[in-house]
């Protein structure tokens, strides 16, 4: 189980985020369902819309600060890393297009002060699976698929990496909405 | 063999010439009328001997005109003078320059006090130098506190500028795009129909120590350059509506008024400040007297451990001994124009004079 | 650590997470009323994320935002390492070089490289409103030309050929005075900036509104 990462937050040290990737999976399907009941508290995102950790790790470091200020949109902090990380400012869609489906193959988890790795402990059990290389991330993205959710140009590729536009826009989510429109 | 007689002769007239400066103390006159003021001052060697200044003051509502500012000035030359040379306890064969302020300014004012300058040139036989009226303000300013080398606020009804001095040269980092921040006070107090007594500014400082409530406002900056058109015109619609309602008093609205605009003022300072790495703050010019925008200023110099220098209204609004004193400063370094060149101009950019006498 | 005080903000230099970063600490200004101040505050970062991402989206080389702090009025962003502002480089060239047509020649290349970038900025809506050769960065070797823009603080979204006059105005007196005798200079940055605009008669009436604005400044009567 060396391969998830545990990173504490740069402004709550106590804090720590749990990074995992599961991938050969058969479904999601319990596992949805169990948090879905709220026996597992755990963010189960879409892997096919990650091209590194770094994304997520920006999206989980903003939920936890707005969850610290009480300035969240969703009710809960797992809820909210799904929201920060969704271009989108409508909710049902961030989850929809964001969050694991029951029959995705690989899944990205975060957990948000994660005591003794218990919750991933039973995120494993669920899944009958260890959590494999974080950075394996990169080899399961759709492209095509993020590009048109992020609303990517052509121009901003050409001078940066996807990563650095995907995280742009986590960060500036409510200040900015991307393309022609208000702002 | 001869040039080495003509060098001879140069070091010859240096040692005279410093011999002069150190036995002889230079006494300058100075002619301000670029506005509405009419000011004559004596100064000997950086001393203010005098300095009495005649006022021309319009009913509430209004503004000064060039023609009615001009016959004001013709009107008040001779007493004012007479009271500058009595006050000075100096007589006009002992004066050894006579300065008047060429520009920038209204035309009508400006040649109506330039006559009376050149008058008395050719009167006491006396040499003349053409000043310019931003100049004056900074070295007066300069003269008055001891600053050694300041980033200069120029703040007054017609001018607003950030300047710093550099290569001979007082470069303007920042001003207006549009009207004077003195200018939009002053319109402001017509809109209230505020009295013109001692003048606009004053009395909008005075409402504004009463006023409490903060009404946001344009704050209008660019680079360093401020703009104050759209805040005018913004104030000036909505201010007979929010006094009538009483959702804001006029104090409210001149305390809000100068809040905005003189932090617009201490920003752009501030940039040029930490543009040019100055720890020296001088403000002069008209609006410079406001006590309300020196503490401010007062408070970014110290946050940024620069040393605030300001006048009082003796020396920051228009006055005679500011155009003496530059005139003094351009005189020992040998400036003088001739009598055919005193003209004015409305024109004058403070960046158009060469600084001979600083370093 | 605080590396830098500007005059309204501190940067101090750290990591994200792995990545080499900026804090841009925006601080109270005490000098002005709180409400102001809050809302200059305010207004600013959001006005220096938004221009950001825009000119990134247009194809301008900007540091990436990893987060937006209101709580302490901070950006964390992406520190651009082994860079040098323009202003640096230009001074460099202009000692090593005491030759005026050479400095001249051998700015040529950033200068059309800014006036592009400038051009492809105001094509996209976006006034930086504080352009200084310091808020221009050149990324590895200078000789590269890797340009990227900061410090969007006074930036807005306006279409109007004044506004994009304007901005070219207070990049010019911010160049000239920073600069002495680099006149040559700007004037390339001018003309790279009319070729790369797609748009002819817009590129035309932003200089010719610039020329507009050089003059209300000279000509200005400055009564008082």
């Amino acid at each position: 189980m060396a391969t998830f990462k545990k990173i504490r937050h740069i402004l709550y040290p106590d804090l720590t985020m749990t990074l995992a990737l599961y991938t050969g999976l058969e479904s999601c399907k319990e596992l949805r369902k169990s948090v879905m009941e709220g026996t597992v508290v755990a963010s189960l995102l879409k892997a096919s819309m990650i091209v590194d950790p770094f994304q997520v790790i920006v999206a989980a470091n903003k939920a936890v600060h707005l969850h610290q200020t009480n300035n969240m949109t969703t009710k809960n902090v797992h809820s909210e890393i799904l929201y920060c990380l969704s271009p989108s400012k409508n909710i049902s869609e961030s989850f929809r297009s964001f969050g694991a489906a029951d029959d995705d193959n690989s899944v990205f988890v975060v957990i948000v002060d994660d005591t003794e790795d218990k919750t991933l402990q039973r995120i494993s059990d669920i899944l009958g699976h260890s959590p494999t290389d974080v950075d394996a991330v990169a080899s399961l993205f759709d492209t095509e698929l993020i590009k048109k959710a992020y609303k990517l140009t052509e121009e901003e590729l050409s001078v940066y990496p996807v990563l650095d536009a995907l995280v742009s826009r986590i960060a500036a989510k409510e200040i900015i909405t991307t393309g022609k429109g208000k702002s | 063999m001869l040039a080495l007689a003509a060098n001879q002769w140069k070091a010859h007239l240096r040692l005279n010439l410093s011999f002069v400066k150190t036995t002889r103390m230079v006494i300058a006159i100075g002619f301000e009328g670029s506005a509405n003021k009419l000011g004559i001052g004596i100064i000997k060697d950086g001393e203010v001997l005098s300095n009495p200044r005649h006022t021309y003051i319009t009913p509430p509502g209004q503004g000064f005109l060039p023609k009615d500012t001009a016959k004001h000035h013709r009107e008040h030359a001779l007493s004012v003078l007479k009271a500058a040379l009595e006050e000075a306890n100096v007589k006009p064969e002992e004066i050894d320059v006579v300065c008047y302020t060429k520009g920038p300014g209204m035309g009508a004012p400006l040649v109506s006090t330039a006559l009376v300058a050149r008058t008395v040139a050719q009167l006491w036989k006396k040499p003349i130098v053409a000043v310019n009226h931003c100049i004056g303000h900074i070295e007066m300013g300069r003269l008055i506190t001891g600053a050694q080398n300041p980033t200069v606020l120029y703040v007054s009804g017609g001018n607003t500028q950030v300047i710093a001095y550099s290569d001979r040269c007082y470069r303007i980092f920042g001003e207006t795009i549009d009207i004077a921040v003195g200018n939009c006070l002053d319109r402001f107090a017509r809109v209230l129909k505020l009295s013109n007594d001692p003048s606009p500014g004053y009395n909008i400082e005075q409402l504004a120590k009463k006023g409490k409530q903060y009404l946001e406002m344009p704050y209008v900056v660019k680079g360093m350059d401020v703009s104050f058109s759209g805040l005018l015109s913004y104030i000036e619609e909505k201010a007979p509506k929010l006094i009538e309602s009483g959702a804001y008093t006029p104090e409210d609205l001149c305390f809000s008024l100068q809040e905005t605009v003189f932090a617009m003022l201490i920003e752009i300072t501030e940039r040029a400040m930490a543009h040019c790495d100055s720890n020296e703050v001088l403000i002069v010019g008209g609006v410079g007297c406001n006590k309300r925008l020196q503490e401010m200023m007062g408070i970014m110099a110290s946050e940024r451990g620069a040393t605030l220098y300001a006048t009082d209204e003796r020396f920051c609004i228009d006055n005679g001994a500011m155009i003496a004193q530059a005139g003094w400063e351009m005189y020992r370094t040998g400036v003088v124009t001739p009598l055919k060149e005193t003209t004015c101009t409305q024109r004058f950019r403070t960046d158009e004079v060469e600084v001979t006498w600083r370093s | 650590m605080a590396v830098l005080q500007g005059a309204e903000a501190k940067l101090y230099v750290g990591d994200f997470y792995g990545r080499p970063c900026i804090m841009k600490e925006r601080f109270v200004k005490n000098y002005r009323h709180p409400t102001l101040d809050k809302a200059l505050t305010n207004q600013r970062i959001k006005s220096e994320v938004r221009a950001n991402l825009r000119c990134k989206i247009s194809g301008i080389q900007t540091p990436t935002i990893f987060m937006v702090n209101f709580e302490t009025n901070s950006i964390y962003m992406e520190e651009i390492q082994d860079a040098v502002t323009v202003r640096q480089h230009i001074n460099t060239v202009q000692a090593s070089e005491p030759n005026l047509s050479s400095v001249c020649e051998q700015l040529k290349p950033l200068a059309e490289v800014i006036g592009q970038t400038l051009a492809k900025m105001h094509t996209n809506n976006i006034i930086h409103g504080d352009l200084t050769t310091s808020n221009m960065l050149l990324e590895g070797d200078p000789k590269d030309l890797s340009l990227f823009l900061i410090d969007f603080g006074l930036s807005s979204f306006e279409a109007s050929a004044e506004d994009k006059g304007v901005d070219l105005y207070v990049l010019e007196r911010a160049f000239l005075s920073s600069h002495p005798n680099s006149q040559d200079v700007f004037d390339c940055i001018l003309a790279a900036y009319k070729n790369q605009m797609k748009d002819k008669s817009a590129s035309k009436e932003i200089l010719s509104k610039l020329d507009e604005i050089r003059l209300r400044g000279r000509k200005r009567t400055m009564v008082g």
